[in-house]
């Protein structure tokens, strides 16, 4: 099953779909530049992450591995763009969102290809969702049970 | 947005003793910040003597990404044993240890 219909089912499972279809605890717009990573850990940090905050420190670097992911890869050097981050606090868990409109890439290729960000977004996070096409941006889906 | 102010500002020195070069590293490790940390341990080995070990002590990073493991494993491939970390603190061993690369660095408890 490939990423994409992987994140279309968990937008569907219940419990997730519920988080995503209310107002987002957090949504800030990000320019695509080397401080973003900061800047969201900082939005992040102040947002009351409730019933994962034992996690904070996972949370933060998925949240920024997935930004910076997002910096070096989506938009053409010397070119800008924005990455829009979206945060879901709830009590079985949290749930971002980090969405760029850039060149995106195909999430089904090959895996050994993928970087040292991703595998630890992998490992960390207990679902990483990535849905992106060659040109069509990328969003990148992150659920930390409680 | 515009970020609060820091509560973590990063930092960076290096000290270069007769016997060891010492880079102290503080605050977040990140896409931003670890370019700072190589080049201070380049800067620091360029006006040591000859072969002194390189020291990273990083007993006050209070987070690190891919991108510090990244300049790590540069700093590793160009200073092979030379290069020791002194304390890693637990953001930087959590994520050495999900990547498993915590074995690939020496330690150094005193320098």
């Amino acid at each position: 099953m490939g990423a994409g219909a992987e994140a279309v089912q968990l937008i569907h499972r219940p419990d997730v779909g519920r988080a995503l279809s209310s107002p987002a605890a957090a949504e800030f717009v990000l320019r695509a530049d080397r401080v973003a990573p900061r800047s969201a850990r900082v939005a992040l940090r102040r947002l009351a992450l409730g019933s994962v905050a034992h996690r904070l420190l996972d949370v933060l670097l998925c949240v920024g591995e997935a930004i910076s992911n997002a910096v070096r890869h989506a938009y053409p050097p010397g070119s800008s763009g924005e990455i829009v981050v979206k945060a879901w606090t709830h009590e079985d868990g949290l749930a971002v969102l980090v969405q760029d409109r850039g060149r995106g890439f195909d999430p089904d290729g090959d895996p050994s290809r993928e970087g040292v960000g991703l595998r630890l977004m992998r490992r960390l996070a207990d679902v990483v969702s990535i849905l992106s096409r060659p040109g069509g941006g990328t969003a990148v889906l992150m659920v930390f049970r409680a | 947005m515009v970020a609060p102010p820091d509560t973590s500002e990063f930092r960076v020195a290096v000290e270069v003793l007769p016997t060891v070069v010492l880079v102290l590293v503080a605050g977040e490790v990140d896409l931003a910040t670890a370019p700072a940390v190589a080049e201070a341990a380049h800067r620091g080995a360029a006006e040591a003597n000859g072969d002194s070990p390189l020291v990273l002590d990083l007993s006050a990073v209070d987070y690190m990404d891919s991108s510090g493991l990244r300049m790590l494993n540069e700093l590793r491939t160009g200073f092979g044993d030379r290069l020791a970390l002194h304390r890693p603190s637990h953001a930087v061993v959590r994520v050495l240890e999900v990547t498993g690369m915590a074995a690939h660095f020496s330690r150094v408890e005193a320098y």
